[in-house]
């Protein structure tokens, strides 16, 4: 029975660990920036989101906020991020940490070896780029400077897009030729 | 056993826009509710949302709260636009966003720790702990204000559209679904305010990078180091 326990901790903990330390590490560090950036971020958002055509300067902002809205105003809507800055840093750092650290430790020796001594390796890298160049292709119809091209070139193929609408709900694209004209909001 | 080497700016970009695809999913409700809360609480104009913030305001009542707000949104609108309202911009923001974020990082960090680091260090190999604060903490403190700041100015357009989309309130007629959509949205800002439209906000997006991303890098890496030196210490991984 111990033979077991000794079996599973040495399989588990250091993988757990491996992702464990990552996550302490991210989660740490977003909550101190987030901290720091939230009265930041809110002149920020309320420059973005204001109606006039003219927009009020950092300091007016700020000084208004601090009169009427007083100084706890600065941190209002700063709850949410910090909830949820645990899971997006498990998120991001074990996804971006796990990739890195896989190329990391990638020596290059998987591969095919030719009679001539010659190697093609998989290295781990090599499938991440090839995987990016397909995203961006894939993307293609989304950016508008390759819509354009797409739409010169191929005006049929390309009224439609490639992607599974029920998870970008890219449906909102109109299609290239005879753009519907939204109106102002 | 090879020497551990470092990846590349460029495999760290890869890792960071895929490490930003899945930071979207939870990055846009927060992001939204936090929005919700942040902007102004007044109705003067009619196409800046007026959102439950602004209507408790006009009854003169406490803002709602991160749940409160949360809760209604799922009861009136579903959960698909309660919570996820600018998904799509979000995924457009964060995946180039995060994406450039690594890359410029570990380029930037490169560039400081050669300055700093005696001169005939290979930059390929990992060295930490040199004693020094300068060596170990210097380069990720710049490179990650550096690396804030970068991937802030180049993905500021897809904030501007985010945010604004975010912003639309569930009470207002103006934010009906088509409205909702991104690129409806970038149009109508071009129309009405221009190119400069996507650079709202730039002045303190940037001006807040630079420490933000400095202290999360900082404090991401000396955590890291001490947790790596704690296995060390006990022989082996925890």
């Amino acid at each position: 029975m111990s033979d077991v326990d000794d079996e599973m901790e040495t399989s588990w903990r250091p993988f757990l660990w491996f992702f464990s330390k990552d996550l302490i590490a991210g989660t740490s560090g977003g909550m101190a920036g987030i901290i720091a950036g939230q009265p930041m971020d809110t002149i920020k958002v309320r420059q973005q989101t204001a109606a006039s055509n003219v927009l009020p300067s950092s300091v007016k902002i700020a000084r208004d906020m601090l009169r009427k809205e007083g100084p706890l105003s600065f941190f209002r809507g700063m709850v949410a991020p910090l909830i949820a800055n645990a899971p997006i840093n498990a998120l991001i750092f074990t996804v971006y940490g796990g990739i890195v650290r896989k190329i990391e430790e990638d020596d290059g020796e998987r591969g095919i070896i030719y009679d001539d001594g010659d190697v093609v390796s998989f290295k781990f890298s090599n499938c991440c780029l090839f995987m990016l160049l397909c995203w961006s292709h894939y993307c293609a119809p989304l950016f508008p400077a390759k819509r354009m091209l797409c739409g010169l070139s191929f005006p049929d193929t390309c009224s439609s897009h490639p992607f599974p609408s029920f998870l970008f709900s890219l449906s909102s694209l109109p299609p290239v030729a005879g753009t519907k004209k939204s109106d102002a909001i | 056993m090879p020497e551990p080497r470092r990846a590349t700016p460029y495999e760290q970009l890869f890792a960071g826009a895929a490490g930003g695809f899945a930071q979207s999913f939870v990055a846009c409700p927060s992001e939204l509710i936090k929005i919700q809360q942040q902007v102004v609480p007044t109705t003067t104009v009619s196409s800046t949302p007026s959102t439950t913030v602004a209507a408790a305001a006009a009854a003169d009542a406490l803002p709602p709260s991160t749940y409160d707000l949360a809760q209604t949104r799922i009861k009136l609108l579903g959960w698909r636009v309660g919570l996820f309202q600018g998904f799509t911009a979000t995924i457009l923001r964060d995946v180039p966003a995060l994406g450039l974020y690594f890359w410029s990082y570990g380029w930037f960090k490169q560039r400081f720790e050669r300055m700093v680091q005696d001169p005939g260090v290979r930059s390929d190999v990992k060295v930490r702990d040199s004693g020094s604060w300068i060596v170990d903490t210097l380069p990720a403190f710049m490179g990650g204000g550096m690396a804030g700041v970068t991937s802030w100015a180049f993905t500021m357009p897809c904030d501007v559209v985010k945010s604004h989309i975010q912003s639309l309130s569930l009470d207002s007629s103006s934010s009906s679904e088509v409205e909702r959509r991104w690129l409806a949205v970038a149009k109508w800002g071009i129309e009405k305010h221009g190119v400069k439209y996507f650079f709202r906000g730039f002045g303190p997006a940037v001006l807040r990078a630079f420490p933000v991303s400095a202290v999360v890098f900082t404090v991401y890496e000396f955590i890291m180091t001490n947790l790596d030196n704690y296995d060390e210490s006990i022989g082996g991984v925890y």
